[in-house]
């Protein structure tokens, strides 16, 4: 009999283990790191709940917190609901929500922090009530009261400025760096030669002298009276034409100066005749209220465009004797 | 060729310059007889004439021997002028240039004796030896044409003109006359020694056995004086008068010419008087050359001589021994001729 009531033992014992059993009810939990603090120091209230994920989904509501768990303990600081695992390894299916909250108290005296009620898949569950004892100060009363301290001048510190300002440092390097690099490429933009048309050919100066003679004719100036002006414009055009063509000054130089200078010229003797005329009988109007036939005024330039054509192809200097 | 067709510019000119033409028939004598008894020196004879006709003065500047004092002392015959030679010494005294008043005993009183600056040609023989009073005497003869000695003031003979000569080298005690006074000469020139022919002529002129060729009398003072009043009446168009003012502005202010090279040798330039004795100048050359009209070739050829001592040389310039008429080549040889 005795060995049957033992074995009967054993197999309720094994049904027992085999059956799994009902999970516990998760418990939310709020603690201090300390009790006690003085006035202002900050303190550390954690709020966990810990419960099992394998027998079916848990619903958990947090409570509410405002600003101030009662009037004399504000909140500072909440970090807000957080999962973990706390044995990851032993037992995967076990989690914790926690949140912390940093409060302090500016009142001294004994305040008591309120449960804290969390909705647990219906059930409302409190946590327990805590009690925060807020000490002051003790003052030497037998002092005489002093003034508040000064503001400390907190030494200037690089790394400090460089933290608050970070960005704006950071934006102004890369500004700098696109500036710099803005100007480096327009430099070189600048620097690179630009393709140059080729200069056209000067024109050869006997043809830049027959189109002034030419332009001198269509202005008509004698036949409107200006015989000064007319042998003024026509001496200058053949002086000008003879300086460049015969490299023999003569915009500086009188009459007898300039056919002196040409009698080492390439210029054949009987231009240098023709040029005599025009120049000469252009000095008598300029200087000497000489008036001129018409006839005069148009020998006059006809015989520097003769000049002109009969000297372009002469060689520029005498030959060497 | 005819003249411009309005009537009186035309007439006027075609007049003129037969008047000219007729009138400086003389000039040619003139050169003539000074030809017999000088050699060479053509510019010097034909500055003289320039100077004569245009009612200035001139300086000459040449060593010894050079002819000056013969010159002036032909051109006197020629002309039938008088003439004094005054040597300037450092003892002279301005009453024995312009004169004095002498005592009489025997009319007990006071008679003027005039000196020798009353003379129709004047030859200053180194004017720089004299004391500044004396040259100041001779100046003020020369610019107001008249003495005061005593109280009376006495007109100085017509034609008059004064050739005051300097010698280059012994400086020694000189009086160096001021800008200020020599810019009251006309001209300033400047002799050279003659070429080796004439040189020869000079030598067989001098030392033959023939007496010295008299020179004749061929001009009257009365023509001169009326040759004077023509040279005034020689046209000059405003193309020459530019010229001119270029020229002297030129000297003034080379920067604007185009010869910033000139501005550190040049301390002063030309004075308007410049000026006016260039255009002068220039009219009684044409006058020389027959002409009723100047010319550019006229100005050119009196231009060295008008500005040779009214352009200051600064101490760059002396130190780097550039010579005025250095200078006045550069100014001719950038102004642009009309």
């Amino acid at each position: 009999m005795r060995p049957l009531l033992l074995h009967l033992a054993a197999m309720a014992a094994g049904l027992l283990g085999a059956f799994p059993v009902p999970a516990q009810e998760p418990v939310p939990v709020a603690t201090l790191d300390s009790n006690t603090i003085l006035i202002g120091q900050q303190v550390r209230l954690d709020l966990s709940v810990e419960y099992r994920a394998d027998g079916g989904t848990v619903n958990i509501q947090w409570p509410l917190i405002a600003d101030t768990l009662t009037a004399e303990v504000p909140v500072l600081h909440d970090s807000h609901v957080d999962t973990i695992l706390p044995e990851r390894e032993k037992d995967p299916f076990l989690f914790r929500q926690v949140r912390t909250l940093t409060i302090t108290s500016w009142d001294p005296g004994y305040w008591a922090i309120p449960p804290f009620a969390f909705v647990i898949n219906g059930d409302t569950v409190l946590t327990g009530p805590l009690l925060l004892t807020v000490n002051t100060v003790a003052v030497d009363t037998t002092k005489a009261i002093r003034d508040i301290k000064e503001i400390y001048s907190v030494p200037f510190s690089l790394l400090d400025w460089l933290r608050e300002h970070w960005p704006w440092v950071a934006g102004g390097l890369v500004a700098a760096a696109l500036l710099t690099a803005l100007f480096v490429v327009l430099y070189k933009r600048a620097r690179r030669p630009k393709p140059v048309a080729p200069p056209a050919p000067p024109q050869p100066v006997h043809l830049r002298t027959l189109l002034a003679l030419e332009a001198l004719r269509q202005q008509q100036l004698w036949q409107q009276g200006r015989h000064k002006e007319y042998h003024s414009e026509l001496t200058g055009i053949l002086r000008a034409y003879i300086e460049e063509r015969f490299a023999v000054p003569a915009m500086e130089r009188t009459t007898d100066e300039l056919l002196a200078g040409l009698r080492l010229s390439a210029m054949p003797r009987s231009q240098q005749e023709r040029l005599e005329a025009v120049l000469r009988l252009a000095d008598m109007v300029k200087f000497a209220k000489w008036n001129t036939l018409p006839a005069e005024n148009e020998q006059a330039l006809a015989a520097a465009v003769q000049l002109v054509q009969e000297t372009a192809d002469a060689p520029t200097h005498a030959p060497l004797a | 060729m005819e003249l411009e067709s309005t009537p009186t510019a035309s007439d006027t000119l075609r007049a003129l310059n037969a008047r000219i033409q007729e009138a400086s028939s003389f000039v040619d004598l003139i050169d003539g007889e000074m030809q017999k008894t000088i050699v060479g020196q053509k510019d010097m004879v034909q500055k003289l004439l320039v100077a004569l006709l245009a009612d200035g003065h001139i300086m000459l500047e040449g060593m010894p021997g050079l002819a000056k004092t013969l010159a002036i002392k032909t051109l006197s015959e020629v002309v039938a002028v008088g003439f004094s030679r005054i040597q300037f010494t450092p003892d002279l005294l301005p009453a024995d240039l312009v004169g004095t008043m002498v005592y009489s005993p025997r009319s007990e009183e006071f008679t003027v004796k005039k000196g020798p600056v009353f003379s129709n040609f004047i030859l200053a023989d180194e004017i720089n030896r004299a004391p500044a009073k004396v040259q100041s005497a001779l100046l003020e003869a020369m610019q107001e044409r008249q003495v005061t000695i005593g109280s009376g003031t006495y007109k100085l003979p017509e034609p008059f003109l004064v050739m005051a000569t300097m010698n280059p080298v012994e400086q020694e005690g000189t009086y160096p006359l001021p800008e200020a006074q020599t810019d009251r000469f006309m001209l300033k020139v400047v002799l050279d020694y003659p070429r080796k022919e004439e040189e020869r002529s000079i030598i067989r002129q001098n030392t033959g056995a023939g007496a010295r060729i008299p020179v004749q009398k061929v001009i009257q003072p009365q023509d001169i004086i009326n040759a004077r009043q023509l040279v005034r009446e020689v046209y000059m168009d405003e193309k020459i008068e530019r010229y001119i003012v270029d020229i002297v502005h030129a000297t003034r202010k080379p920067a604007d010419h185009r010869l910033n090279e000139l501005t550190s040798l040049i301390s002063f330039g030309g004075s308007p008087r410049a000026s006016i004795y260039m255009a002068l100048g220039a009219k009684a050359h044409a006058f020389t050359k027959r002409r009723g009209y100047v010319i550019p070739e006229d100005v050119r050829a009196i231009c060295p001589d008008v500005l040779r001592h009214r352009i200051g040389l600064t101490y760059e310039a002396e130190a780097e021994n550039v010579r005025v008429d250095e200078i006045i080549g550069k100014v001719l040889n950038t102004v642009e001729v009309p």
